[in-house]
């Protein structure tokens, strides 16, 4: 890690990455405090209004009895998926890409810094701040939930809807990097490194429609995170390990690749 | 100090460079000229090492451009063709960045630089003008004191006043040892600081000479206004070369023979008389060839 890079990734980041902070407290706040035992049907009422397939497709569908799974299909089906989502594709722009379309790498590689250190700066600095993202809103997700419903939270699935969706995005911010290192041009970088992620999220978004389109999982990395088998309490570590193994692939690639490649500068 | 062997690399559209063989000795100025797109800022992308050459090999203080990058450019200073420096930041704020990206931190030498360039690097980058931007450029990469300086056309919208300041930069710069490659589509700006100077053509050296050799083989062209169309034909009778000839206004093309030009022209009805272009193919006719003409 370079400290002069991570002091420049800090600078260019820190507001977009407090406006997705900010946005995701604030619905972990709405949602926790929506939460009412008693006008769960009110809330079910409201559902069957609306056009089921579209209630699926965002996750919507098991509004759940407990808290956990109240959280677990609001918060955990579809607001820990967007966000991060928009700060991936935010952020991996401006790390590695931007400054080889724009030509300011060139001032970058004129240093003595390795590329491997320049690429690995930037690896790290993704990698953490979605580590804080993440630390920040389960443990402020967690405050609310003992402060309104003391004891209601189930814990363990609680820790592991959020570990899971940690590892989740460490794979799509993996796939993103890997892209942001391996084109010249900002636009060829973002089709792969956006384009492919949204393109998983639709395709997650389709196979929830309907039965008949449930054989599209198989083409998702977000079958891997399985809210509903988390839910269940069924193991999910298999599906862990292989985002983690997509996460560590794609970011040893992309540094890889960075430091080899020609540059035209 | 700053050395090619036989150093090839290819575009896929065909374009590159090919077999380039040069060797700047420590202290040396060393020009690089070429018109747009014969293959100087590729060549400067090898001996950066953004590059890796198909075959060849280049070096820098004996170490590998490619495979030494690192340690290459501890002690090198860069000026990119492109100027893309970080928008966002202020002029000071980019060059404390770039010293810290070296483990320094700006000091005595770059107030002096600024003093010596009149350019006040607390504004935004993104606001400076061309020319500023240009200062800048050249003080971020003069700041760290190296030995060896890699430049691509490093006065490209200077005025005439900080040409000169960088001049006198260069060649103070080169009596404490320093090598210099500068690569320029202007002979001039070549001619008042470098020792030597390579002829580019298409990816492909065809020369590299002392300045003075290269001086003798300089043509001058000027562009006459002409009274009466017989005057022409005067002008060539006497064996000037005209080069091309539009509304009266007659571009010729000396190389030495000024006399027999000042002698034709005392015969002539002349309206005016200016300096031509410097377009590298005509002044170094003789490794342009005359297909252009």
């Amino acid at each position: 890690m370079n400290r002069a890079m991570l002091k420049l990734d800090i600078k260019s980041n820190w507001a977009f990455f407090l406006v997705i902070l900010s946005i995701m407290l604030m619905y972990m706040a709405v949602i926790a405090m929506m939460y009412d035992p008693g006008s769960l049907d009110a809330m079910t009422q409201l559902m069957d209004a609306l056009p089921k397939q579209m209630i699926a497709a965002f996750g919507f569908e098991d509004l759940g009895a407990s808290l956990t799974s109240f959280m677990a299909s609001y918060y955990y089906g579809f607001i820990v998926i967007l966000f991060p989502m928009i700060l991936t594709i935010v952020m991996s722009g401006k790390l590695i890409s931007r400054y080889v379309d724009r030509g300011s790498m060139a001032y970058l590689l004129s240093s003595p810094v390795r590329r491997s250190v320049i690429a690995g700066t930037q690896a790290a600095f993704t990698v953490l701040s979605f580590a804080l993202l993440f630390g920040l809103v389960s443990l402020s997700g967690y405050l609310i939930c003992e402060a309104g419903f003391p004891g209601e939270l189930e814990a363990d699935k609680y820790w592991m809807l959020n570990a899971m969706a940690f590892v989740l995005f460490m794979a799509i911010t993996g796939i993103s990097f890997f892209a942001s290192c391996s084109f010249d041009d900002a636009k060829a970088s973002s089709m792969l490194g956006s384009g492919l992620p949204l393109a998983f999220y639709v395709i997650h978004m389709l196979s929830n429609v309907s039965e008949r389109l449930a054989w599209l999982k198989n083409l998702t990395i977000f079958s891997f995170y399985d809210v509903d088998r988390i839910m269940a309490g069924e193991p999910t570590l298999a599906g862990g390990l292989a985002l983690m193994a997509i996460a560590v692939c794609c970011y040893a690639a992309g540094i890889a690749i960075f430091s080899r490649r020609d540059i035209v500068l | 100090m700053i050395d090619a062997e036989g150093l090839s690399m290819a575009y896929k559209g065909g374009k590159g460079v090919f077999g380039l063989d040069f060797s700047i000795p420590a202290g040396e100025a060393f020009g690089y000229l070429g018109p747009n797109g014969s293959g100087k800022t590729t060549t400067i992308r090898l001996l950066m090492g953004f590059m890796k050459p198909d075959c060849g090999k280049a070096r820098i203080g004996g170490l590998d451009c490619w495979k030494d990058a690192p340690k290459v450019k501890a002690n090198l200073g860069y000026i990119p063709g492109e100027l893309a420096l970080f928008d966002e930041m202020t002029g000071a704020g980019f060059i404390a960045f770039l010293l810290e990206l070296r483990g320094l931190r700006p000091g005595a030498r770059v107030r002096e630089l600024c003093e010596r360039f009149n350019l006040d690097p607390s504004g935004r980058i993104k606001r400076m003008s061309k020319g500023t931007r240009q200062k800048l450029a050249i003080v971020a990469a003069f700041s760290h004191d190296p030995q060896v300086y890699i430049l691509d056309e490093p006065t490209g919208g200077l005025d005439p006043l900080m040409q000169n300041a960088f001049i006198e930069l260069v060649l103070e710069e080169k009596k404490r040892g320093k090598t210099f490659f500068m690569s320029s589509h202007n002979f001039e700006e070549v001619d008042r600081s470098c020792d030597r100077a390579a002829i580019l053509r298409e990816g492909r050296l065809v020369a590299v000479q002392e300045i003075a050799k290269l001086k003798a083989e300089q043509r001058t062209s000027y562009i006459v206004k002409l009274g009466g169309a017989e005057d022409v034909l005067k002008l060539r009778a006497a064996g000037v070369e005209v080069a091309r000839q539009v509304d009266g206004h007659i571009e010729v093309v000396l190389q030495g023979d000024y006399n027999a030009f000042f002698r034709a022209l005392a015969q002539c009805d002349v309206k005016g008389l200016y300096a031509g272009g410097k377009d590298l193919e005509q002044v170094f006719l003789k490794y342009y060839g005359r297909g252009r003409m």
